[in-house]
């Protein structure tokens, strides 16, 4: 199984990548490659990745609920704004703030909890977060 | 229940001292509890040179300096407050960049002031602050790769903030902040890794992965800058991360693991994550 979910993970970002190339470059088959990738991600690699991982501890279920949440929306939002589907707007919308009000909260319940508290780990999370942020004001400004 | 001597107390004072614990009330503490632990070791009989040395042995050669250092840094007043300017700062400016997105995307007003505001606090507080509690973490080494990503992010969020409200500068800005993540950061932070790392099996499988990351970032300044030869660096880079470094590397790292672990998820996303919102924003601006 952990073996199956490194490949998944992989194979997905494969699959992207070879995607966004064929976008850019107006080759067909992008869209589709598109599609089976970010389906393939955020509806089996992340889950399947985020399951084995809580199956060790057992513990705090809540926090891995809220990454799941956040990112299932945020690519699929981009999925549909890629491919001009019908409802992107919303999502978009949606998908910008939850990073921000469901993940960022939890995981800093979650840090004033844990017994060693990793500063390094935190300035890495809080790095992912501004990189999102400024991806979001980026995109804001080019995307019409 | 056995108790040590005058002298006794004093030598292992001295041993302390002669490992260079200088911090006063560290060095009473230490020294109260390593007694302790010598006096509850000689109540099962055995004399006071075997319990001493027993005790060392436990505590390894320089467990006591790591102390000093680990306690030096959690009284550090700079640090704490370093740490603590970090933790709102990142906050408050990625939120504030999210909800100047929403709002610059739904054409409400206000939406410049809010990613001012947000660009602002990301390059005058977070970026320096998170950079010191790193190199502090890190014990004061390696001091030219902080300085070097420093230099390289702040041009970079200064020039995406004035790319973004259209100010004049903005090219001249991001082109020494990618400049700079490329000649400068990113082969820093190469040589700090293999100078640093356990496993030298993993060197050229990190040379790859920047390279690759330097061949993506620098097709991305050669985009925006419309100079030639960008689409063919754009493909190659993150080809040859995806294909050569992420699977190399995975591999390597994770083979001995025995669940997925939360940085190859972290990883992934990161990745993914890039490598779309590139594409969407190249797309735009093509």
């Amino acid at each position: 199984m952990k073996r199956l979910i490194y490949i998944s993970g992989l194979i997905s970002a494969i699959l992207l990548t070879t995607g966004t190339s064929f976008k850019i470059e107006h080759w067909p088959g992008a869209g589709v490659l598109l599609t089976v990738a970010i389906g393939f991600f955020a509806l089996f690699f992340v889950p399947a990745a985020l399951m084995n991982n809580y199956k060790q501890e057992n513990k705090n279920g809540y926090l891995y609920i809220c990454i799941y949440i956040p990112i299932l929306l945020s690519f699929s939002a981009a999925l549909f704004k890629i491919m001009h589907w019908p409802g992107a707007g919303i999502m978009v919308t949606i998908a910008l703030i939850t990073p921000f009000i469901i993940f960022l909260p939890a995981y800093i319940v979650y840090f004033n909890k844990s017994p060693n508290k990793d500063i390094t780990k935190f300035i890495a999370v809080m790095f992912l977060l501004v990189f999102i942020g400024v991806m979001d004001a980026l995109l804001s400004v080019a995307v019409r | 229940m056995a108790e040590l001597s005058l002298q006794q107390v004093e030598r292992i004072r001295k041993d302390l001292i002669r490992q260079s614990i200088n911090y006063s009330h560290l060095l009473h503490d230490l020294l109260d509890h390593i007694c302790c632990d010598v006096e509850f070791e000689m109540d099962r009989g055995i004399n006071f040179e075997e319990a001493y040395s027993t005790i060392r042995n436990c505590m390894g050669t320089d467990r006591c300096r790591k102390i000093q250092e680990e306690t030096l840094l959690l009284t550090n007043n700079t640090y704490r407050f370093m740490k603590s300017i970090m933790k709102f700062s990142g906050i408050i400016s990625s939120a504030l960049l999210a909800v100047a997105a929403l709002f610059k995307i739904q054409h409400w007003a206000g939406a410049g002031i809010f990613m001012s505001l947000g660009f602002f606090l990301l390059s005058i507080f977070f970026l320096p602050s998170a950079i010191y509690v790193l190199y502090k973490e890190n014990r004061g080494k390696r001091f030219f790769l902080y300085l070097f990503g420093l230099l390289s992010f702040l041009p970079l969020t200064a020039g995406v903030l004035f790319k973004v409200q259209h100010w004049p500068g903005a090219g001249i800005l991001i082109t020494v902040g990618i400049g700079a993540t490329v000649v400068l950061f990113l082969p820093t932070l190469l040589y700090v890794k293999i100078e640093d790392s356990q496993r030298k099996d993993l060197n050229p499988v990190l040379t790859v992965g920047v390279l690759s990351g330097m061949i993506h970032i620098l097709g991305l300044l050669f985009k925006i800058m419309h100079w030639p030869g960008a689409t063919l660096m754009i493909f190659l880079g993150p080809m040859a991360f995806v294909l050569i470094f992420l699977p190399w590397y995975s591999f390597k790292v994770y083979k001995e693991k025995e669940y997925v672990t939360f940085e190859f998820i972290f990883l992934l996303v990161g990745v993914i994550w890039f490598i779309l919102t590139s594409t969407l924003i190249n797309l735009n601006i093509s």
